[in-house]
């Protein structure tokens, strides 16, 4: 492995690919399966995560030095190896177009209604791409950067918590059925979605032992984060009215006024463009660096560069927004499955075939 | 470390430069009086045509059967020293008369007991003297030694030590690094006496042959990065090197980026400072500007007096200059993309006295801010070249006069030229002008992004920067540590600067061997001061 | 910097050189923008239509750019079936381009919002992401096209005055203020009457006369200036405000005192069986404002206590008067209980069941008056 990074910044890596377009509509999303108990389906959508990670961790610890394409051809020979590898590259660039497509419609609601969408895909594509192709040293310090830059944006709703929000519309607590909590905990799950990534950025890390409590607190800060939203949208407009909303999160701003710049959201918008890139171009860069190991290529920027027409032709697809949601569940859905059945079946595998490098086995 | 690219040919040796005239096999066993001979008349003919190269025959010791020939740069060396320490004692040196007048003993003689300077060299290469005799040293052939010897009398007419125009202080030394690199070196030494602070010379430039000092701490500085500057240094090939630019943009990391990935002064108290931390100094003669390598993003954005000043005006002034670095580079992409994309989002009182002065102005507001800014620019590159006398009374009437006429004509905006020139006052606020001027480039991206798209474009824009500083190494330490790889260590003196007594240790960003540099002894007298 | 290195960038810069010169799609010039700050709903009569199945009839009140006009603010009026409409017609007089996101201030005419549903009306409003949550609306008695165009004196146009006005009030007086953000919530989430500022043309000036409470375009609800400020405290709406009122001791009235304070308000909630108990704490805190007998207070050393229990014997009988009204005359929940009910109830409730349980519980009022300082006359 000629990269390495830090396992703080996989913690970062790992918070960046899950926190993306999805924190905006999330407490709509939560507010329509289970109302006012919208911030406990938040914590129960990260059970699956949770498993996920620990599974994927066990696997990439098994055997170090690996990356991910070499380990799929190691414990699942030469062609199911690749076949799972084609899988993982597939969802991670129908999950970049899909996060990169929920984005430009954020910011053609926000920011520019006029423009056309292809332009607004092509530019933010651009971006990741030029972030994807720098490498995994470099996309992990930007992860780490971004990220202490851009949190105290989170600060941002504060004013309109402190004037409106009311304990009230919390309560009562536990008042659905389990049905609708399983439900809640999978549809929630769907935002979580990135955290299947980690199989791909694991074996980077510089101290492997280092790799479980990085990815597990990972996915507790974006739990918070989450719980954050999710409640102060809650609180302050109350489970009913936060359904109406397309992005209550982002409406929860316009509801209160500070001195003298009256409309945060200009600067909540541009903070959350940084937010909502980064899972696009760090699953770019996952499928590409996947495709590069699996075929051997050389650079990693051509593989970029040739992703890039793929993606922004799959982002630009849906015809409108309630596609473009559909297509953003089914992403999420997709990364469930994969997180906990590829883990779990490269586990297997492992257990069957015995610790080690490829290389350094005996019996084959 | 990455690999970087130059000259694609291979390096010619230096020695392989011929002058004009051919040496006679001239072997170990030619007569050496002909060999002064035929020295003599090889150098009048190679040098003929020099006006300041003077040829100055004499009798060492007042033995007139020996011949002795002085050559030397007028305008080089210092006339005085040369009269004194060399010409009259060699002329009057005694006891020559017993000594045979050939051979190492005349040599020796010569050499040890006649010549009074303060360095002496021999050499039997022709090429290897004129060479010598051209870097401003001076040559004497005598009638019985094969071989020169060569001398130091450097002179010539030198700037004095001064105070740089470009970073003046309040508080520290006043003086600057001038052209003589030997005077620098020389005040180098002075901040840090430590015998490990180790000085190599290079020479660099076919033609120009200037000196190149690398200067770094043995036992601090990694030796990877010592290694990699010599070799980076040592691979130029190029005829003349005539400032410390051309070495900056020679071998450094990435050419392409905007961003300076050397630190320059001209102070020498922030040259030994760099030099504590583990850094490099590469001096160039003739240059008053000397550069640190390696150099992170931060470091633009301290001064030296933050650390002479108490630690709360450090702090305050690296915060003051963090605001004014956003303002300067996002300013103007901000107003024009609130007022030509999103009206909404101005306060609404601001927004009746916007448009009422945008009724009367023709232009759009993109085509206005390119003018201005044009006509700041032009100011600026003007402003260099004008004589001082000239410069204030055209500034200060210029720019009322001016000012007030285009408002008046409704050219620009008065709120578009209180943007200008607060942005342009912002750009100066940082202590290296070289970041100054890459902030320029940056604004004007902005402003290009912005025109089109508003502020998706500034958001994208300022992405694109980011993982451009992300990506940029300077001899493989990260430009944007200590804050990418987070370096807690490092946070007492990136941003805000801790107290002094706090700074225990070396900064971990760069690479280094020795890491302690102070002892916090406030610590352990808590008891005692109340 | 390899030769395909060099040919994609070459490529990519000349794609992205291509899109910036295309054209700005969403460049909008800031001068040539209309950009009304305050609008009105009314019902058209039958002159004012354009169209005879118009219904509504829209006023916006907005600054005019151009510095040699004879007018620097502008009441435009048009009518339409729809918001969407209006904007449309009112595009044909206007060349420019009308945008929404500067609105300050809502007025609603009297007639209109007795009958019509309020969420429909502003529908889109809260579409428009660009319009702030935080306008405030305000119910005017008449038309609100003739409150936009009231001759005002002291205020360069009618726009900012109303706009002033709404803005601070509940700062100087127990007047509420309703924005659209929180009209939605108590509409939606809460299921209760939102309480509107009422505003009168008398004279010169424009005046707040009360409120209104709305009940789904089923009833609209008037309140006078004291009930107004009983329901606003009731209602917890956080102000501050003056209150005038007289000293009594042993059934005598000694004095007349002033009291400048905010207010508060804490619910607790019982239930036995299907029955609520609702006890409210109103809390006023704040200090002596003015007192009619020039005496000073510490000779008289119950005074403050005195004037404590007046004022609280005052609110509380006003206040269970409003109950009374509330829940024998109104019917529906206009005390903001709504969310409370909601919070302790594990049933899913609906707006009649929360209409029928403000009906029937029992509502009590305690009322607690803390005078922390008598001003610096003693």
């Amino acid at each position: 492995m000629s990269y390495a990074i830090t396992s703080k910044q996989l913690l970062f890596t790992l918070i960046s690919c899950m926190l993306g377009a999805g924190i905006l509509s999330l407490p709509r999303v939560t507010a329509e399966a289970v109302g006012q108990d919208a911030w406990l389906a938040v914590i129960l959508g990260g059970v699956i995560p949770f498993v996920s990670i620990w599974l994927s961790n066990k696997v990439v610890s098994r055997h170090p030095g690996l990356s991910f394409a070499a380990l799929t051809e190691m414990l699942a020979g030469k062609w199911a190896g690749k076949l799972l590898s084609a899988v993982f590259v597939i969802y991670s660039i129908i999950a970049a177009a899909a996060i990169l497509r929920v984005f430009s419609e954020v910011i053609t609601m926000f920011l520019l209604p006029r423009t056309p969408i292809l332009v607004k895909i092509m530019l933010g594509l651009a971006v990741s791409a030029y972030m994807a192709g720098s490498g995994i040293k470099v996309l992990g310090r930007l992860n780490e950067f971004l990220f202490y830059v851009l949190l105290p944006t989170l600060f941002l709703s504060i004013p309109a918590v402190v004037k409106f929000a009311d304990i009230h519309y919390l309560m009562p607590v536990l008042n659905n059925d389990l049905a609708e909590y399983s439900k809640a905990a999978l549809t929630t799950g769907f935002a979580y979605s990135g955290f299947e990534t980690i199989i791909a950025f694991a074996p980077y890390v510089l101290k492997k032992k280092e790799t479980l409590k990085a990815a597990v607190l990972a996915l507790i800060i974006t739990i918070t984060i989450y719980l954050y939203a999710v409640i102060t949208t809650v609180t302050v407009f109350g489970s009913e009215l936060t359904q109406m909303f397309t992005w209550p999160a982002l409406r929860l701003l316009s509801v209160s006024e500070i001195p003298v710049l009256e409309r945060i959201e200009f600067i909540a918008i541009i903070a959350w463009i940084g937010i909502a890139i980064r899972p696009v171009s760090n699953q770019y860069f996952c499928a590409g660096l996947i495709i590069k190991d699996v075929f051997g290529i050389k650079s990693l920027s051509k593989v970029v560069a040739l992703l890039y027409p793929i993606i922004a032709a799959i982002a630009w697809y849906p015809k409108n927004i309630s596609i473009a949601f559909l297509l953003s569940d089914f992403v999420g859905m997709y990364s469930l499955i994969l997180g906990t059945a590829l883990p779990m079946i490269l586990l297997g595998l492992s257990l069957i075939r015995g610790k080690g490098r490829a290389r350094d086995e005996k019996n084959t | 470390m990455k690999k970087y690219r130059i000259a694609p040919k291979a390096v010619k040796p230096m020695s392989t430069i011929k002058f004009r005239t051919k040496a006679s096999d001239g072997g170990n066993n030619a007569d050496s009086a002909d060999f002064f001979d035929r020295t003599a008349d090889r150098l009048r003919k190679d040098l003929s045509g020099n006006a300041d190269v003077i040829m100055r025959e004499l009798f060492a010791g007042g033995n007139e059967n020996i011949d002795a020939l002085l050559v030397y740069l007028m305008g080089n060396i210092d006339k005085k020293l040369l009269n004194d320490s060399v010409i009259k004692p060699l002329m009057t040196c005694s006891g020559l008369e017993g000594i045979e007048p050939r051979g190492e003993r005349l040599k020796e003689y010569i050499a040890k007991k006649c010549l009074q300077t303060g360095s002496v060299k021999y050499s039997k290469d022709y090429n290897t003297a004129l060479q010598d005799m051209f870097s401003g040293e001076g040559i004497l052939l005598v009638k019985g030694i094969e071989g020169f010897i060569i001398f130091t009398v450097d002179g010539g007419q030198k700037r004095q030590i001064s105070e740089p125009e470009t970073e003046k202080r309040i508080r520290g030394t006043k003086e600057g690094f001038v052209e003589d690199i030997w005077v620098n070196i020389g005040m180098i030494r002075e901040f840090i006496k430590d015998p490990m602070l180790k000085i190599e010379m290079l020479k660099i430039g076919q033609r120009s042959q200037t000196d190149v000092a690398i200067a770094y701490i043995n036992g601090l500085a990694d030796s990877k990065i010592v290694d990699e500057v010599k070799k980076r240094i040592k691979k130029i090939n190029i005829d003349a090197l005539l400032s410390s630019g051309y070495i900056e943009q020679y071998i450094e990391d990435n050419p392409w980026s905007v961003f300076p990935q050397f630190l320059g002064t001209e102070k020498p108290d922030k040259a030994a400072a760099s030099l504590l931390e583990g850094k490099l100094l590469i001096m160039i003669d003739r240059t008053p500007y000397a550069l640190t390598a390696p150099v992170v993003f931060v470091e633009f954005f301290q001064a030296t007096e933050d650390y002479y000043e108490k630690f709360h005006i450090g702090i305050f002034s690296r915060i003051i200059r963090l605001i004014a670095f956003l303002i300067a580079v996002l300013g103007t992409s901000i107003y024009i993309a609130l007022t030509s994309f999103h009206p909404e989002l101005i306060p609404s009182e601001l927004l009746i006295s916007f448009a009422r002065l945008r009724k009367k102005v023709p232009f759009p507001p993109v085509i206005e801010v390119l003018i201005m800014e044009f006509t700041v620019e032009v100011l600026r590159e003007a402003g260099i070249r004008l004589p001082t006398s000239v410069a204030g009374t055209l500034g200060i009437v210029g720019g009322i006069i001016l000012g007030d006429a285009a408002i008046r004509s409704n050219l620009v905006s008065p709120a578009m030229i209180v943007i200008i020139a607060i942005t342009t006052v912002c750009n100066f606020v940082l202590p290296n002008y070289s970041m100054t001027l890459s902030m320029r480039l940056l604004k004007f991206f902005l402003i290009i992004l912005s025109a089109s798209f508003g502020a998706y474009g500034i958001a994208l824009g300022l992405l694109i920067i980011v993982t451009h500083l992300a990506k940029l190494e300077s001899f493989s330490v990260p430009y944007l540590s200590p804050y990418a790889p987070f370096r807690l260590r490092d946070m007492k003196d990136s941003l805000l600067r801790l107290p002094l007594w706090m700074h225990v240790k070396r900064p971990v960003s760069i690479p280094h061997i020795d890491d302690k540099r102070a002892v916090n002894n406030r610590e352990k007298s808590g008891t005692g001061e109340n | 910097m390899k030769k395909t290195h060099r040919y994609i960038l070459l490529s990519l810069a000349i794609i992205n050189i291509a899109l910036f010169l295309s054209g700005c799609w969403d460049k909008r010039e800031l001068d040539e923008l209309v950009v009304p700050f305050i609008i009105g709903y009314d019902y058209a009569n039958e002159e004012e239509k354009e169209q005879p199945d118009d219904r509504y009839l829209i006023s916006a009140g907005l600054p005019v750019f151009y510095e040699d006009t004879a007018e620097k603010y502008y009441v435009d009026i048009s009518s339409g079936s729809l918001d969407g409409e209006v904007i449309s017609r009112r595009n044909r007089h206007f060349g420019e381009q009308i945008i929404q996101g500067q609105l300050q201030v809502v007025v609603l005419g009297e007639e209109l919002i007795s009958n019509e549903n309020i969420m429909e009306l502003t529908d889109i409003l809260s579409r428009n992401p660009a319009v702030k949550g935080s306008i405030p609306l305000a119910v005017s008695a008449g038309r609100a096209a003739d409150m936009l165009c009231v001759p005002v004196k002291q205020y360069p146009n009618q726009g900012i005055y109303i706009q002033m006005l709404i803005k601070n009030i509940r700062r100087t007086n127990f007047i509420p203020t309703c924005s659209l953000f929180e009209c939605n919530r108590h509409i939606i989430s809460n299921y209760t009457a939102p309480l509107l500022p009422y505003i009168v043309h008398e004279g010169d000036n424009i005046v707040f006369a009360g409120s209104c409470l709305l009940n789904e375009g089923k009833r609209m609800e008037h309140l006078n200036m004291e009930e107004t400020e009983i329901a606003v405290m009731l209602r917890g709406i956080r102000s501050r405000g003056m209150i005038t009122f007289d000293v009594v001791e042993d059934n005598k009235i000694i004095d007349q005192v002033t009291f400048e304070g905010k207010n508060r308000r804490k619910v607790k909630v019982k239930k036995e069986g299907d029955r609520y108990i609702f006890n409210i704490l109103i809390k006023l805190s704040g200090r002596l404002f003015e007192r009619k007998k020039n005496e000073p207070i510490i000779d008289h050393k119950d005074f403050i206590q005195l004037s404590q229990k007046s004022l609280e014997d005052l609110v509380k009988k006003r206040a269970e008067d409003l109950i009374i009204k509330v829940q024998e005359e109104y019917g529906f929940d206009a005390l903001e209980l709504g969310m409370v009910i909601k919070a302790h109830s594990r049933e899913k409730l609906a707006k009649e069941d929360i209409d029928r349980i403000i009906q029937e519980s029992e509502i009590n009022v305690e009322v607690k008056v803390q005078i922390e300082n008598a001003g610096g006359k003693i």
